[in-house]
């Protein structure tokens, strides 16, 4: 058995601890607006925010949820898009990425917000610039085909 | 995995509603399979499927039908009938204010022909035009190469919404880009099996590969083109950007190592880069 809290929900599976966290999230608890792309850690599209316990406070980073085990979750918090704005309302995030036009198709956009919003999560002073870069650091998110990309100093 | 046995016999509800309701009682339960009572001696059932598309197996109509039947007599009877089709809904107010919730148009461009047997005419009612000016960096050491700038001018007719627009053309050059210096198709070549088919061997740029600057400016094009609301394509035309970069790497190319001529292949890759800095220009 394997508890975590999954947005804003205690959350338990006996899924096998070697299947990924994209399938969880997909299929046995229905929220889809984490997407399915590559499947192999290239794409982003199913970039989720993994919490983890600390002792000053919870630490979050952005990670590819295919390639996320279930064990990893076990005592953790899992937030997907759905979890970032339970109210309906746009997240910091999710408004500028609409005032600038980052989104085109937008299948890959809620996981670029999930990377953008876990990089602000993780990092005391964030920088204008350094978001750019944060696709390598986090190894998750940023594959561009059909996207605009947001402007450096938003 | 649970599997959800059907606790009621009478389940002739519809297979969505079926699923449905079992779904609504069991939170996050996903259903794996379904199990029924085997039916009793006097239970009499049959099912039709029927499909029209040769190629895909979804049934349009289904039918169901189960009869309790005692002595030649029919106690109880269940007819079920259903299909792919949606749910019709009545919407009151919609239909007491008569609002429409549909809308389509169609546009055809005005004045395209074309002879088949003269092979002549007017195809197109207008062509896109654009021009981009690429600054590249080349590491003569180790064939590696940085976009410095593209700085494009692009004809959108009269852009219906440039916000969008300026999206597809900064896309459109990413993915230009990309088709010049990374994409490449890899047969092996004993079996001729494709081996980049997966994006961790056929690598499409990501956000490192955006040039550092990209200046795009609209061309005021106001003249009548044809288009809707005098618009111009700008989702596939910006590729075109993409092949400034490759002759920008090509030029650098030059400038390190004079006189050399190589045939024009792409992708133009860092390997590629290597080899044709180390080739001798004769």
């Amino acid at each position: 058995m394997i508890s975590f809290i999954l947005n804003d929900q205690q959350f338990s599976t006996e899924l096998p601890p070697g299947s990924v966290a994209l399938d969880l999230i997909r299929k046995a608890a229905r929220l889809t607006g984490t997407k399915e792309g590559c499947r192999e850690g290239d794409c982003g599209a199913c970039t989720v925010l993994l919490g983890f316990p600390q002792q000053d406070g919870m630490k979050y980073m952005a990670v590819n949820s295919c390639l996320l085990p279930l064990g990893e979750l076990q005592g953790n918090h899992l937030v997907t898009v759905e979890g970032l704005n339970p109210s309906k309302g746009y997240s910091p995030v999710q408004s500028l990425i609409v005032n600038e036009g980052a989104s085109q198709c937008g299948f890959c956009t809620p996981g670029i917000v999930m990377s953008l919003t876990g990089y602000l999560l993780s990092t005391v002073f964030p920088t204008a610039e350094e978001p750019i870069f944060l696709p390598q650091k986090r190894k998750s998110c940023g594959i561009l085909n059909c996207c605009s990309f947001p402007e450096n100093g938003e | 995995m649970n599997i959800i046995t059907v606790k009621d016999d009478r389940c002739f509800t519809g297979a969505s509603a079926t699923v449905r309701n079992m779904m609504d009682s069991e939170v996050f339960n996903c259903i794996e399979g379904l199990a029924f009572r085997i039916p009793d001696r006097n239970t009499r059932f049959n099912f039709e499927k029927v499909s029209m598309r040769k190629h895909l197996d979804i049934a349009t109509v289904n039918t169901a039908a189960r009869f309790k039947v005692e002595n030649g007599k029919i106690l109880e009877a269940d007819l079920s009938a259903g299909g792919v089709a949606p749910v019709p809904l009545f919407l009151r107010e919609t239909s007491r204010d008569r609002v429409s919730l549909s809308s389509q148009a169609h546009y055809a461009t005005p004045g395209l022909y074309f002879d088949k047997s003269k092979e002549k005419g007017k195809p197109f009612a207008y062509h896109v035009a654009g021009t981009a000016l690429t600054e590249v960096t080349l590491d003569r050491l180790r064939g590696t190469y940085s976009l410095d700038s593209v700085k494009i001018v692009h004809d959108c007719g009269t852009s219906i919404n440039p916000l969008i627009d300026r999206g597809q053309i900064e896309g459109g050059l990413l993915q230009g880009i990309g088709w010049v210096t990374l994409e490449e198709l890899k047969y092996s070549n004993e079996t001729h099996a494709l081996l980049s088919d997966s994006l961790a061997t056929y690598k499409i740029p990501d956000i490192y590969f955006v040039p550092d600057e990209v200046q795009i400016e609209f061309l005021e094009n106001l003249s009548e083109n044809g288009g809707v609301f005098n618009s111009k394509a700008v989702g596939e035309p910006p590729f075109m950007y993409g092949i400034g970069t490759y002759f920008a790497l090509l030029n650098a190319l030059r400038e390190c190592n004079p006189g050399i001529e190589p045939e024009y292949s792409t992708p133009l890759s860092t390997e590629k880069m290597l080899l044709l800095l180390e080739q001798s220009s004769n």
